[in-house]
């Protein structure tokens, strides 16, 4: 991955980092508003298929779902201890150099598991509101896959103001934990712990 | 020229999500896909074919199993069969439906869209049943993945009907109902997680 680099770390580009106007913010919160809203008006017009492309070795397409968002639930969890260690809130081992990659691994792998339960989720069911859960669980996902438009847009800038990252890691972490609760949680305490 | 990270990362979950709305268009026409929307009975004592509570329960899980699969396969026929016809979908009217079977603790709501109709069929506690077919001229026919069926006539109005299961047969009647806003459509099937 040598042309990959990570840009928000300091990079040997001549020009001083600029500090981002409100201009920037509010382009980066229009595009994290236009995913969550484009996310639930797609949920809402298409016509729910009933069906979707399953993966083999579970009963069904639910057992799936639930356990890839509990496996990107876990990943929450490393996910909010490794950023709590990198902003010094936590003194674990808080010298290491691994806890940066693990961070953007661990949220990589989590964002990546969430996209086929989305997908199952628009293509299959749609955005419901038949009852609290669903309705939720609805506007969760859809404020998920905002939340994290945004801040991918921020990573990839620098000058960001201090409070951005917290905020919005905040954000994608709060609303996973609630699809999480909505969906999984639900799915097991409801129908036991099943694959 | 460098590229950002955390792009690529939204890149890649775009194009991964965009495969897999390719691959669900591609796949929702074939029969071996698996149903989405079928939720077990919440309880897992239930059996779902026990009407009267006389039918002893098998096993339980393989009878929702093979539910689930029969369900499955009708669905997905059902979806090739709305793909393939040129589906005058658009313009057609969905009548909806709510009454009992007599003589049982059952009731019913039934959903007709064009010549597909579904049928659910449940007491409040142990027994909820879906029933698919078809809804042609007057005549409705549908039958669930665990046996039971609902033949009977319809008018925009009124559906008769015999429900019938292995317990023996009932008259089903229903008369045309708004459906609420609060429920999701019948048409959808089981619900969702």
């Amino acid at each position: 991955m040598t042309a990959v680099s990570d840009s928000y770390l300091p990079t040997a580009a001549p020009t001083p980092a600029r500090a981002a106007g409100a201009l920037t913010l509010l382009v980066l919160f229009a595009a994290g508003a236009a995913v969550a809203i484009g996310t639930g008006v797609y949920g809402s017009l298409h016509e729910p298929a009933g069906i979707a492309v399953n993966i083999a070795g579970f009963s069904g397409p639910l057992e799936v779902k639930v356990w890839l968002t509990s496996l990107a639930f876990v990943l929450a969890i490393v996910q909010l201890v490794s950023a709590l260690v990198m902003y010094g809130r936590l003194p674990l081992a808080a010298g290491a150099r691994w806890w940066g990659p693990l961070h953007r691994w661990s949220g990589r792998l989590a964002f990546l598991t969430t996209v086929p339960v989305a997908i199952h989720c628009l293509y299959a069911l749609g955005f419901q509101s038949y009852d609290t859960r669903v309705l939720a669980h609805s506007l969760l996902g859809c404020a998920f896959y905002g939340a994290f438009t945004t801040k991918m847009l921020g990573l990839s800038r620098k000058g960001m103001p201090g409070w951005f990252m917290p905020v919005l890691g905040g954000a994608v972490l709060t609303g996973l934990v609630g699809l999480w609760l909505t969906s999984s949680l639900w799915f097991f305490t409801t129908f036991g712990i099943r694959f | 020229m460098k590229l950002s990270t955390p792009l690529v990362t939204l890149a890649i979950g775009a194009v991964l999500a965009g495969g897999l709305v390719v691959a669900n268009v591609v796949n929702s026409a074939r029969p071996e896909t698996a149903v989405a929307a079928t939720v077990p009975n919440p309880d897992p004592s239930d059996s779902q074919t026990s009407i009267a509570g006389s039918d002893p329960v098998k096993d339980p899980a393989a009878e929702r199993a093979a539910n689930r699969q029969a369900a499955a396969e009708l669905r997905a026929q059902q979806a090739k069969a709305t793909q393939d016809a040129p589906a005058p979908a658009a313009a057609t009217v969905t009548w909806t439906y709510k009454g009992a079977v007599a003589g049982t603790d059952l009731t019913a709501a039934i959903s007709v869209t064009g010549e597909e109709a579904v049928a659910y069929v449940c007491d409040g506690e142990s027994v909820e049943i879906w029933l698919y077919g078809t809804a042609t001229d007057a005549s409705l026919d549908l039958a669930a993945a665990s046996g039971e069926t609902v033949t009977g006539t319809f008018t925009p109005d009124l559906v008769g009907g015999v429900f019938t299961s292995s317990d023996g047969q009932w008259t089903l009647s229903a008369a045309s109902a708004q459906w609420p806003d609060w429920a999701p459509p019948i048409a959808d099937g089981p619900g969702q997680a």
